[in-house]
């Protein structure tokens, strides 16, 4: 059997790098948690193209505190281009999601997260970590797509499981989580014309969200210095299963009805999808972190985005006294 | 008469006060990355009685030199590895070369150090392994298990706070 060339190629480039696992993973939290006493703080962007000249972004300022050695909590603020006040007009039967129109860039809310480390098996050149988080939101938005997340889309909570290992060349890490969202209660236009506006209630579905990460250092070959910037590569594989979204509707003069289901857009309706997110990610004086990744689509598709979405965050921790 | 036992008094006081250690070498377990041993270096600066810290990054090891006239604590060295997140491998530890140590069980900051291992004897300068549940990681006292004597601590300080075993390196 002949064995493709790019095949040995990629084989021993594999091996000919002495390669650090790294779990420090751009778009999934590792088991691992913030030292005690350290702020760290994170900006993060999302950026994809909608057509017709609309770049819908979605920005974070997340700030991290490693509140005991196996305790981390975090608070995110979130502002996004993603929502109007409102939600589309002729919700939820056309126009969902709505692409192609203007929507502010505006504050979206606050959400907290908090990962607590249970066990720790640690070697010489491996480790074995497992750690349970939680997490809450306050966001409130008026989210078109089915699809939760807390940090920007839809109030609620959630909690789950992260596990990594790590071993001389290869680190891993899954995240299997739960996301169980509030109602949404707002407003969608009629689209009679002077019609008054009507009162509209969505319960977005509880979600599992799963993810497969996998990292390696590029560069340095070997460290020596603090000072040497480290060049990581990640894989990552990330999506979420969810169920059909309920919307209510009171237009005027007639009483609130549940809309059936079989009137729902596929962006309203049971599904689930996996991304591939390849990601670099350059460490400058062993704390300033910058991950660059783009989101592909993978298995099936995730509606609140269009493909590809580039990802970006900048990192730094403060070590307080 | 008084004036001799005050100046006598002080002069024990700044013995009790002397460091017996003057360095240490310290493992890291978990360590993959340079902002993970950053983050060590940084937890360890915490400590008051460390002078200075030098991160080896390719063997993850913590080089520290200890303040002089200050109580050294290993314990609080090994939870502030902790609090970084991560693990001691183990701790060798070097007696300061002007120490007046020259028994094989002696007291700093009220903590007995006794050698556990089955040779040697100590002297200035001598570099201990120290053992215990929070200094040394299973994997590592499984390796040491033949130089480590059965027997029971030498009762040398009745009055120490706690115990630290350790086996004489050189």
């Amino acid at each position: 059997m002949k064995i493709p060339a790019i095949t040995i190629f990629a084989a021993l480039l594999l091996c000919h790098f002495s390669m650090h696992a790294q779990e420090l993973f751009p778009g999934t939290e590792p088991a691992s948690t913030i030292p005690r006493k350290t702020l760290g703080i994170r900006l993060m962007g999302e950026a994809y193209s909608e057509g017709g000249g609309f770049i819908r972004n979605t920005n974070a300022l997340r700030l991290m505190y490693g509140l005991t050695p196996r305790l981390s909590v975090y608070l995110t603020a979130a502002s996004s281009n993603h929502h109007k006040k409102t939600l589309p007009s002729d919700y939820p039967y056309h126009n969902t999601p709505e692409r192609g129109v203007f929507k502010p860039y505006e504050f979206n809310g606050l959400s907290v997260y908090a990962k607590y480390r249970f066990l720790s098996r640690d070697e010489e050149k491996s480790h074995l970590r497992m750690a349970v988080y939680a997490e809450g939101s306050a966001v409130n938005s008026a989210h078109d797509e089915g699809e939760p997340r807390l940090m920007d889309d839809t109030k609620g909570f959630g909690f789950g499981y992260i596990g990594t290992y790590l071993k001389n060349k290869f680190a891993v890490s899954l995240t299997l989580g739960g996301i169980f969202p509030g109602k949404f209660k707002g407003m969608q236009v009629d689209v009679i014309e002077g019609m008054p506006d009507i009162p509209t209630t969505v319960k977005y579905p509880n979600t599992l969200n799963y993810s497969l990460s996998m990292g390696y250092l590029l560069w340095p070959r070997s460290y020596k210095s603090y000072k040497q910037t480290n060049i990581n590569i990640y894989c990552e594989l990330m999506g979420k299963y969810y169920g059909d979204t309920r919307v209510w509707v009171t237009p005027a003069g007639v009483p609130e009805y549940l809309v059936e289901t079989v009137f729902i857009p596929p962006a309203l309706r049971k599904g689930y999808y996996l991304d591939i997110v390849p990601g670099i990610q350059f460490i400058f004086n062993s704390n300033t972190r910058v991950d660059l990744s783009m989101q592909l689509q993978g298995l099936k598709m995730s509606y609140a985005r269009i493909y590809p979405q580039l990802n970006f965050g900048i990192q730094h921790y403060f070590y307080l006294k | 008469m008084r004036k001799y036992l005050v100046f006598f008094l002080l002069f024990l006081g700044s013995r009790q006060l002397q460091a017996q250690f003057a360095q240490a070498e310290v493992s890291v377990n978990g360590l993959t990355c340079s902002q993970c041993s950053r983050s060590v270096e940084m937890a360890l600066k915490r400590l008051d009685f460390i002078a200075k810290v030098e991160m080896d990054l390719q063997h993850p090891t913590a080089r520290i030199v200890f303040m002089k006239n200050k109580a050294i604590d290993f314990s609080k060295l090994a939870a502030a590895v902790r609090d970084a997140g991560f693990n001691v491998r183990s701790i060798k530890a070097r007696l300061d070369a002007h120490s007046n140590i020259a028994d094989n069980c002696f007291l700093d900051n009220k903590i007995m150090y006794f050698n556990a291992g089955d040779a040697g004897q100590l002297k200035p300068g001598s570099s201990l392994l120290l053992l215990g549940n929070d200094l040394m990681s299973k994997t590592e006292l499984e390796k040491y298990k033949k130089q480590i004597k059965q027997a029971r601590p030498l009762a040398c300080y009745q009055k120490a706070k706690k115990d630290i075993p350790f086996i004489l390196l050189n």
